[in-house]
This record gives C-alpha cells, structure tokens and sequence, in this order.
C-alpha cells in the first residue's frame, strides 16, 4: 500500500499536472458556459422578458405535480393563443405590454416549449409506457403458446420493466438534456489522462531507475502492480473531479431543478432501460464512464511500457483515443470499445437485449462486461511484460 | 548546408522520421476510405449524370427548357403507362387480343423513362437551389467536391506527423543531454538553433502540401474533380459564401491557409519544447493547442478569430459564409456562423507572423542563454 503511495506521489502530484488539471477546469467551465450559450431555450439570467416570463410562471404556478388544475389553468391562457398563432394566424404582431413576454406570438412559442410539450409528454408517458407494456404481455401469450422461451423471457423483462411508469411532476429540463449530451469534459479528462500516464512507466526508462528498480526488492512485479493501481486512483479522481465541475457548472449556467424527476422524463431517454431519477442516473453514468476511462488508460499504459521514450507513446495513445472514437462512429457493435462508456447516452437511451444462453440481458450489461474484459486483459499484459526483476530471478530475464 | 544534412539525415533516419511519414501516409489514406461515407448519389448517379451532362454549367433559358421537357416526358411516360396497362388489363377481361409481349414492347421506353427519375429528381433538386441565385452556382456533379471542400475536419494523420517530426528537434537534444555539447561547439548555437527552425519549416510546408495533394488525388480518382473553375457557390455548403472564388482556386487557398496553419503549430511546439525541455509537455501543449478549440467551441466560427493555429490548419471556414438560425422564441434570428472578412483573414495571418516572429525570437533567446545559466550554477 505504501508503495502505491509513492507512485502516486511521484507520478500525479507534480506541479505542472496540478496546473494542467486547473487549466482545464477553467477551460471546461468557460466550454459549458459556451455550450449554454449557443443552446439555451430559457436564460437563467432572465435578461429579456422571454425568459424571465417562463422562469416566474414556472415557479410560482407549474413546477411540481402536474394537477388537473394545473393543466386546467395553463390551457386557459394557451388555447386561445393557440387559435390566433397557428389556426387563424391573426396574431397581433405590436408590442403589447399585457403579455407576458411583449408579443402575443412570443408568449405562444413561451408556453409551447417550456410548458405545453413538455406538459403533454409527462401526461401521455404512462399510456405509451402501458401500450408498450401490453404489446409485451401479448407478445408473452403467443411466444409461450409457442414454445419460444428466449421471446417469452425478452417480452417478460420488457412488460415488468415498463409497466406502472410514469411522469407525475414537470420540471424544466434543459439542465439534463444538455448535461447528458456534453462530452467535452470527457476529452479534456483523456488528454489529461495521456500527459499523466505516458511518463509512468517511461520516466523510469528515460532516468534509467528501471536498472536500478529491477535489482531491487519490491521493484518487479510489485511495481508495476503499484504503477497500475496508482494509474487506476489517478483516473478515478480525475473523473470524478469533472463530473463534479460539469454539475455544478450546468446547474449554474442552466439552472438546477427536478433532480428527483425520473430520467424517463427526458423525451430522449423516452425508451431508457433505467428506471432510476436524475441524480441517479448522474452517478451510474459517471461510474460507467470511470471504468471506460479505467479501460483506456489501460491501454495507454500498456503501450507506454513498451517504450523506452515518450514520444511514441503518446502520439500512438493519441492515435488509438481516435480510432476508438472512428470505431465508436463507424462500428455496428458496441462491445469492447471504451468509447462507448465514455460516450455512454447511447447505452442507456434505448432498452436493446442480447442473448446469452437463451437469457435476455440488456445491451449495457453486455458492454461494460466486455469493457471490463478490455481493461482486465489489458491490465495482465502490461503486468505480463514487465514482469522481470533480477532480483527475484537471480539476474535472468 | 551540412548542417542541414546531419540535421536531416538526424530527424529522418535516426529518429525513423521517414518511417513516420510512410506510415501516417497510409493511416491517412485508410482513414480517407473509411470515413469517406460515400456518394450522396451512389445509387441514381448514373442516371444523374446522364441528365446533368447536357446542362452543365450556368443556368440558361435552354437549360430551364431542358429540364422542362424532361419533367414533361417523365410525366407524360407515367399517363402513357397507366393508360397502356389499362387498355391491357381492359384487352384481358374482354378477352381481345393484346398479348403480353405486345404489352412489354409498348411500356419498354417509357419504362425506361420512369427509371431515370430518381436521377432527375436530384437534378432538379440542385435545380431549385441554383435558381435562388442562378449568377453563381452552376450545374456539376457535386460529390468530389463536396469531400474535398465542404466540411471542417482537422487532418489528423498530418497533425499527428507534425507532433512526431517536430517535437524532438530540440526536446532530443535536451534529453540526450546533447544540448551542452551542442552550445559549446563552434556553429551550435544561433546557427543550429536557425537551422533547425529552418528544417522545421521546411519539413512543414512540403508535407502539408503533399498531404493537400495527396486530398485531391485521392478524391479525384474516387470521385472524379471536373469543372474546378465553377464558382465555388455551387455547393451547397458555401451556399452563402461573398468569396468570389472558383472550386479550385478554394481549395488552393485552402491550401495555402493549411501551410500557414501548420507552420504556426510548428513553431508552437518547438517554443513549447524549448522552454519546458520535456518531450511528454511539448507533445502536450501542441495537442492541446489544437484539439481542445476543435472539441471544445461550441460556436466553430470563434475559431476564425482566434490567433491559434486549428482554423488556418482547417481552412474551409474562410470561404463560407454567414448561417442564420431562428432563435427559440421565434422572433428573431441567431448567428449560427459568422463568416470571416478579407480584412479579418488578413489581420489574423499578419497577427501569426508577428507571434511567430516573437516566439521564434523567444525561442534563439531561451536555447542560447542556456549555457550562461549553466555556467553560473556550476562557478557561483
């Protein structure tokens, strides 16, 4: 344990990684607030009245349980917007300061995004979450009558996981749309990853210690299990440092409600095989993305201990973060690439099931277990080649 | 000029630069394969091209009758179809005699004519976006140009080079302690330190116009690259493009703005190496230099006014112009692309040349002053 202590001191607690680490905090924070600008609905600063009118009617009347009378009230004022925006189109296009926004079509398209859509779609998710629950329990009947277990077992999985879902509260969710399709920080995370991790093993080469490591008692096998595991903390606490700045920095920028609301909620994680609220799924994406980040930094390390200098290994890692990328775009399956952890919406935006041995089990499952095969083969082989310590071996390879 | 022999022979030999080369030219020429996603006309081209051959170029009157009486006969073949097989159908319940092959021999052309209307129709869809501003965009056959010029991708397997052929200049020096030795002897230091500048460049702009040719070449066989003095509007991608270009004279600019770019990336890394002396630091900033602008901006267009090297190694931003979106209240319009002026296209090259030339000024201090430093640590 002490040893992986000084691996961590020697390799992470460096002066200009620290600054790298900070430097991009920055960047990734200023990138957010970007992201925020050239994408935000509603402005959480409420600087025109567009924004400012939906933020106090989302307060004070809509957020919360969605009520009849809610819905009753709300469809009040929108109906008759409705008819003079999109059935008559004989809107008033002056300024007029009984609206809530200025302009009567502007209050039209204020309620339309951020209440009736939305409003709509919390309101109908139960009876789309039912019919496909039926679908499913039909699907059961004739998969049973015949004889095809893996079907039956696939519609069962499917009807026990939709039904009874459903949205009963209405929060504004751009915070969550866009958190969950921000994959900068991701980036700056590998990049930070690289410039750490390169050096681990080549720094020993470059300084020749690895002589001097290879004769002495612990310097073998104990090493490098050390190096690896201090890899293993660095990249745990990276991520977990950006997931950190990414929340807090979305919910600055666009505003933090609703995260008790059911991820479903999200009309893109519609058919999501989660039945987890937003925090939650928070967390499990964060922990799905450590172990595709554990997976690459694998690979950097294993490539790294194959070289006696920096250069190629780092242009080779940079090299193999785009194929994976190119692989994650192009490739029809997902398994075995880390990209698709990293990258990890698409897991859990839709319910897919693949088969193992007649058993249904969702796609996720499948790809973390790969990723994690990834990781763990990656990890032997590095211990594999460089495993020899003249000391142990009285002076043999 | 044997200087430059050793240093060549040092960079492209000893440190296998010439391996790198031959091996990113490869990775460049399969990523070309495996990204290239395809014609967006691969399954009508032929049928496209039958059409198109004949009207290429500006839109005329004869054009504009042209594709009329081709949507005329292509209707009329379609009244003429149905009208046959309703006399055939109607000849086979009241039992009178028009055989099936009759029938076949009749329906043959106009078949034939119906066949080609999928190609037709991706006519006259480029018909309608030429008509908007029929003065400059012509009729041509759009898929090898549209690979070559309409997208803002980073040439990766050249920035990936650049990063292994320019890093250890200095920083191969500095690790294989060299640098005192080279500081000591006669012509190692201003003149080294010039020389190697020198190559650097050197290296830079016949390998980024190489990996430009190597674009050109490649698309052209795949695609074929004719009619390159059309305007540049043309394609829809520079739709809103004020350049008053040709295809080609584009993507020559392009080029020319890649050199640039690479060149500032260049002298990038080599101030990186020679004030951080570290091969993992220097490779570090110039991948961040250019990669966290290219994932990291939400708004591409900033990029164009920022004095880094990714927008000039990109180049097709330039050419384009502005995009307009409608905001989310309806009411108004939001810049969604900012096209770049002339004059802002030169300020941003004269203000690189002034950066390098200070950098590179920083660079002839730092290498040079070394040695002095040295000096005193060791006789305080």
């Amino acid at each position: 344990m002490k040893i992986i202590g000084y691996e961590i001191r020697k390799n992470y607690l460096k002066r200009y990684l620290i600054v790298i680490i900070f430097a991009f905090t920055l960047v990734n924070v200023i990138s957010i607030y970007g992201y925020y600008e050239t994408s935000h609905v509603f402005s959480t600063e409420k600087d025109d009245s567009w924004s400012k009118a939906f933020w106090d009617l989302y307060e004070e009347n809509y957020k919360g349980e969605i009520t009849i009378e809610k819905i009753n009230r709300l469809m009040e004022i929108y109906s008759p917007l409705y008819q003079a925006c999109v059935v008559e189109r004989t809107f008033n296009t002056e300024y007029d300061p009984d609206t809530f926004t200025g302009y009567e079509f502007g209050d039209y398209r204020m309620l339309d995004l951020g209440f009736v859509r939305p409003m709509e779609y919390a309101y109908t998710y139960r009876e789309k979450a039912l019919e496909i629950a039926n679908n499913a329990k039909q699907n059961m009947i004739f998969f049973s009558s015949i004889d095809n277990v893996y079907q039956y077992r696939s519609s069962l999985k499917i009807a026990s996981l939709y039904e009874g879902r459903q949205i009963n509260n209405f929060y504004n969710t751009e915070m969550y749309d866009n958190l969950f399709s921000y994959d900068f920080s991701s980036f700056l995370i590998l990049l930070t990853v690289i410039v750490a991790i390169v050096p681990v093993f080549v720094a020993e080469k470059e300084t020749e210690m690895n002589l001097i490591l290879s004769i002495s008692k612990k310097g073998g096998k104990k090493t490098v299990r050390a190096k690896i595991a201090s890899a293993c903390f660095f990249v745990t606490g990276i991520c977990i440092w950006f997931t950190i700045t990414d929340f807090f920095a979305f919910a600055a920028f666009f505003g933090l409600t609703g995260l008790t609301n059911n991820l479903y909620a999200l009309r893109d994680f519609m058919l999501t095989p989660l039945d987890i609220t937003m925090w939650e799924y928070i967390i499990v994406s964060a922990g799905v993305k450590i172990l595709g980040m554990q997976a690459v930094s694998a690979v950097i390390l294993f490539i790294s201990s194959l070289f006696k200098k920096a250069l190629l290994p780092y242009v080779i890692s940079l090299g193999a973060l785009f194929s994976m990328m190119l692989a994650d775009e192009l490739a029809t399956t997902k398994h075995f690439n880390p990209f698709d952890l990293i990258v990890n919406r698409e897991l859990f935006r839709h319910t897919n099931l693949i088969r193992i041995m007649d058993f249904p089990v969702h796609e996720y499952v499948g790809v973390i277990l790969s990723v994690a095969l990834f990781f763990g083969v990656f990890i032997l082989t590095t211990i594999r080649v460089n495993k020899n310590n003249a000391w142990l071996t009285g002076g043999r390879r | 000029m044997r200087e430059f022999i050793f240093e060549m022979k040092k960079i492209l030999i000893f440190q296998k630069g010439l391996w790198f080369i031959i091996f990113l030219m490869i990775l460049k020429m399969i990523g070309l394969l495996l990204t290239d996603d395809g014609a967006a006309l691969q399954e009508n081209k032929s049928d496209y091209l039958f059409y198109l051959e004949p009207i290429k170029g500006a839109l005329t009157e004869k054009t504009q009758r042209f594709l009329r009486e081709e949507s005329e006969k292509i209707s009329g073949a379609k009244i003429e179809l149905e009208n046959l097989y309703l006399a055939y159908y109607n000849s086979v319940l009241n039992k009178q005699a028009m055989s099936k092959s009759e029938l076949d021999y009749m329906t043959q052309s106009f078949e034939g004519q119906i066949e080609k209307e999928g190609g037709f129709l991706i006519l006259y869809d480029q018909y309608m976006y030429i008509r908007e501003n029929p003065d400059n965009r012509y009729f041509l056959y759009t898929d090898g140009w549209n690979a070559l010029l309409a997208h803002e991708r980073l040439d990766l397997p050249l920035f990936l080079l650049l990063l292994l052929l320019i890093t250890p200049i200095f920083c191969q020096e500095y690790e294989s302690k060299m640098d005192a030795i080279l500081l000591s002897s006669k012509k190692g230091r201003a003149n080294l330190v010039g020389k190697k500048i020198l190559l650097a460049f050197g290296m830079v702009v016949i390998l980024s116009l190489f990996f430009s040719f190597l674009d050109y070449a490649f698309f052209s066989l795949h695609y074929g690259l004719e009619d390159g003095h059309y305007p540049l509007q043309s394609l829809e991608y520079y739709h809103s493009s004020i350049k008053n270009l040709s295809l080609l004279e584009a993507y020559i600019g392009m080029s020319f703005f890649r050199i640039i770019g690479h060149l500032f990336l260049a002298v990038i890394i080599m101030f990186a190496s020679v004030y951080t002396k570290k091969t993992v630091l220097t490779l570090f900033f110039g991948s961040a230099v250019v990669l966290i602008p290219y994932f990291g901006l939400a708004a591409r267009w900033v990029a164009y006014i920022l004095p880094l090297p990714l927008s000039f190694m990109i180049g097709s931003g330039f050419f384009k112009g502005d995009e307009l979106a409608e905001s989310a209240d309806g009411m108004s319009e939001i810049i969604v692309y900012r096209s770049v002026s002339e004059l802002e296209t030169a300020i941003m090259i004269a203000l690189l040349f002034v950066i390098s030339y200070v950098i590179i000024l920083l660079v002839f201090k730092k290498y040079i002053n070394y040695q002095i430093r040295r000096r005193k640590q060791v006789n305080p």
